[in-house]
């Protein structure tokens, strides 16, 4: 994704055509990353909202020398993100919690999933693990900038990584499991 | 499984959705409604109006502190300059002494305030000033005897070169009356004497046209009336010994002026220490949720520092305020068990055996309701940040190297963070921060504290003070319900204190 310097600048001067133009082309990367993050989808619009109002009115502290733009907008709408989620009601949380103890009904092989259905296999992760793999897997973000968004501290970063390829992992193993006890039961 | 993150990162990182079934000019049109609104200034109308409360308080604290040690110097003392400057002998003397009223006091409370303590040299001038009268300027002197019914006497001023005056002696003489009127303030004692009728003539008698003489005479009755040896002694002083004398005298009686005491002494002090913080939930009725709430927030402990200000006065009472912060924590510990059905697909529903060889001939899968229990124990640290600023009165002792007392009175608290787990109004867990119906804390409330303290005072100037403190808050009904909530905080700090 290319954002001209020239459009930032416009943007900084409060011009509201450039700034639409600029929502525009952000727009689907950043909607992504919401559905990504989000547990409660239904919530997109808001943090969208949030996170456009932050890149905007936060748009001259972006430093070019430190990172691209585009970047840039999606660590402020992950921490968005991250926010909502913290946020959110636990009731949700309990279920989702709930379901972590089930052994996940999924296929062995991954590509044979819809991303829909990935993302959802995914989240069933615990929320701090899926917060850890996310950034890192996904986003690319490195343990200590993790340890900087989640205020924790880069060894328990790492732990939670390890932890999300266990639990990924298992997860697999267990199905694969299960089809061979369905066909030999004791 | 590096295949696997792999194919998780070609997926979803850079991922674009489209905006097709998005509703993209909404979204818009809400951002740019935001944008156009101005940015509040400041921190708003809440941090103006705890900015405006702190400056009043502490407004209150110090101007309270100044007023009433103004209030206490005026009414118990009373300031007599005596300044004199020897011209003659190029040497300065200033001496001010604060002396109380005898009537006002009966211990007298005096402050002295030597600039130049110089007692011998201040002796000898006042005997030199008294004793070498060539040097009086004016003398006017007009004899009863030779000028009958309109002589006048009249030393009208007496002003020697060492001003200003230590004594100042104004004689009126006529026929028959003579006035005298001495102010004399060197001694503490004010004395206002009328001279009698005998005086009076002594004075008119004396009054010959020898000028020097008489005036030295008349010098040392007028004195002789306020401090009649002192006064004699130093008319007659001629020998050094005897002016060395004196000065040793005068000296003395310098020493022995008390030196005052302060009236109020204000007092600094740092303190840090830790708290225990208890979240209590009642009702006025009988509720189960109230007792639920009770049981799953626990006491803990948390820590506390700041800085207090204080101004203790002579009868012991004191007035304290400053600017702390606590750090609180409770524990949120609560078991809850879910019994609920479910539905679990592709269950195994039924297999049939072979009897004989027991090989799985059949099995049959499908979805069944289940029953599911689930336990789930949640331990969480509540935190809560607080900054108070107390306005606390009290009672503040001394007892040698050791002081003690007791303080109360109310504290503003402002609560500028509350993150945690609870039980919110329908007794769900919930997560809860400072935005949230479910905190429990309102973000500003008036407490109420008692607070005794122990100190040592290394020295005059440093003490260490141990102060526990025990502060209620009262708070909103938690989340919609009847459930009344409070806070109960226990501290117990440690402090250094600086004395000026």
């Amino acid at each position: 994704m290319d954002i001209s310097q020239q459009l930032i600048n416009e943007c900084k001067s409060n011009n509201r055509l450039s700034q639409k133009a600029l929502y525009l082309q952000l727009l689907p990367y950043l909607r992504a990353v919401c559905v990504r993050y989000l547990y409660n989808t239904n919530l997109v619009k808001d943090v969208l909202q949030e996170a456009f109002i932050l890149i905007f009115k936060n748009l001259n502290k972006y430093d070019s020398n430190k990172g691209a733009f585009h970047k840039w907008a999606v660590t402020i709408t992950i921490n968005a993100t991250l926010n909502y989620n913290r946020r959110m009601s636990l009731r949700n949380q309990d279920q989702f919690e709930i379901d972590l103890h089930d052994i996940p009904q999924i296929p062995v092989v991954l590509q044979n999933l819809s991303i829909e259905a990935s993302l959802h296999l995914l989240k069933k992760m615990p929320s701090d693990y899926f917060e850890v793999f996310n950034l890192f897997i996904i986003d690319g973000y490195d343990h200590k900038e993790i340890s900087e968004m989640l205020d924790i501290n880069v060894e328990l970063s790492r732990k939670r990584l390890s932890r999300a390829r266990v639990w990924l992992k298992e997860a697999f193993a267990q199905q694969s499991e299960k089809n061979i006890d369905i066909k030999k039961p004791s | 499984m590096k295949h696997l993150e792999d194919e998780y990162n070609k997926r979803f990182n850079m991922q674009e959705l489209s905006n097709d079934d998005f509703d993209v000019d909404g979204l818009w049109d809400a951002v740019e409604k935001e944008l156009d609104e101005p940015a509040p200034k400041g921190g708003g109308f809440f941090w103006s109006k705890k900015m405006f409360l702190s400056g009043l308080l502490f407004f209150f604290i110090f101007g309270g502190g100044i007023w009433f040690g103004i209030k206490y110097s005026e009414n118990s003392s009373k300031t007599v300059a005596i300044n004199t400057q020897n011209k003659t002998e190029n040497t300065s003397i200033k001496t001010s002494i604060n002396q109380e009223e005898k009537t006002q006091s009966k211990a007298a409370t005096e402050k002295t305030k030597i600039e130049s303590t110089e007692a011998e040299t201040e002796a000898e001038t006042e005997a030199e000033t008294e004793a070498e009268t060539e040097e009086i300027k004016t003398t006017k002197i007009k004899t009863a005897e030779t000028t009958t019914k309109e002589a006048e006497l009249q030393i009208t001023e007496a002003t020697t070169k060492a001003e200003p005056q230590i004594t100042e002696t104004t004689t009126k003489s006529e026929p028959q009356i003579t006035e005298t009127t001495t102010k004399s303030e060197p001694q503490i004692t004010e004395t206002t004497t009328k001279a009698e009728p005998q005086t009076a003539e002594t004075t008119t008698k004396e009054a010959e046209p020898q000028t020097a003489e008489t005036t030295t005479k008349e010098k040392a009755q007028t004195i002789a009336k306020i401090e009649p040896k002192e006064a004699t002694t130093i008319a007659k002083t001629k020998t050094p010994k005897q002016k060395k004398e004196l000065a040793n005298k005068a000296a003395n009686a310098l020493k022995n002026i008390q030196l005052p005491q302060k009236n109020i002494k204000w007092e600094i002090e740092l303190f840090g220490g830790s708290n225990r913080t208890n979240l209590d939930f009642n009702s006025t009725e009988p509720d189960d949720f109230a007792l639920l709430k009770e049981d799953t927030e626990k006491e803990y402990w948390g820590t506390s520092y700041g800085i207090h200000i204080g101004v203790v006065g002579e009868k012991h009472w004191t007035i304290k305020s400053g600017f702390e912060v606590h750090q609180l924590w409770t524990k949120f510990d609560y078991t809850q068990i879910t019994n609920a059905p479910k539905l679990k697909e592709n269950a195994l529903l039924k297999v049939w055996v072979d009897e004989t060889s027991q090989d799985t001939l059949k099995t049959e899968y499908g979805d069944k309701v289940v029953n599911t229990v689930t336990t789930r124990e949640v331990i969480h640290f509540n935190q809560y940040q607080q900054f108070s600023v107390p306005l606390l009165v009290g009672v503040h002792k001394d007892f040698g190297k050791f002081n003690s007392g007791i303080t109360a009175g109310p504290v503003f608290n402002f609560i500028t963070k509350q993150i945690g787990k609870s039980l919110d109004g329908q007794a769900e867990i919930a997560l809860f921060d400072e935005s949230n119906t479910a905190a429990p804390l309102k973000s500003f409330n008036i407490a109420l504290r008692v607070a005794p303290f122990v100190g040592y005072n290394f020295t005059d100037k440093l003490s260490v003070n141990l102060h526990p403190q025990w502060t209620w808050q009262a708070h909103n009904n938690y989340d919609n319900t009847t459930i009344k909530t409070s806070l109960h905080q226990l501290n117990l700090n440690v402090g250094v204190g600086w004395i000026f």
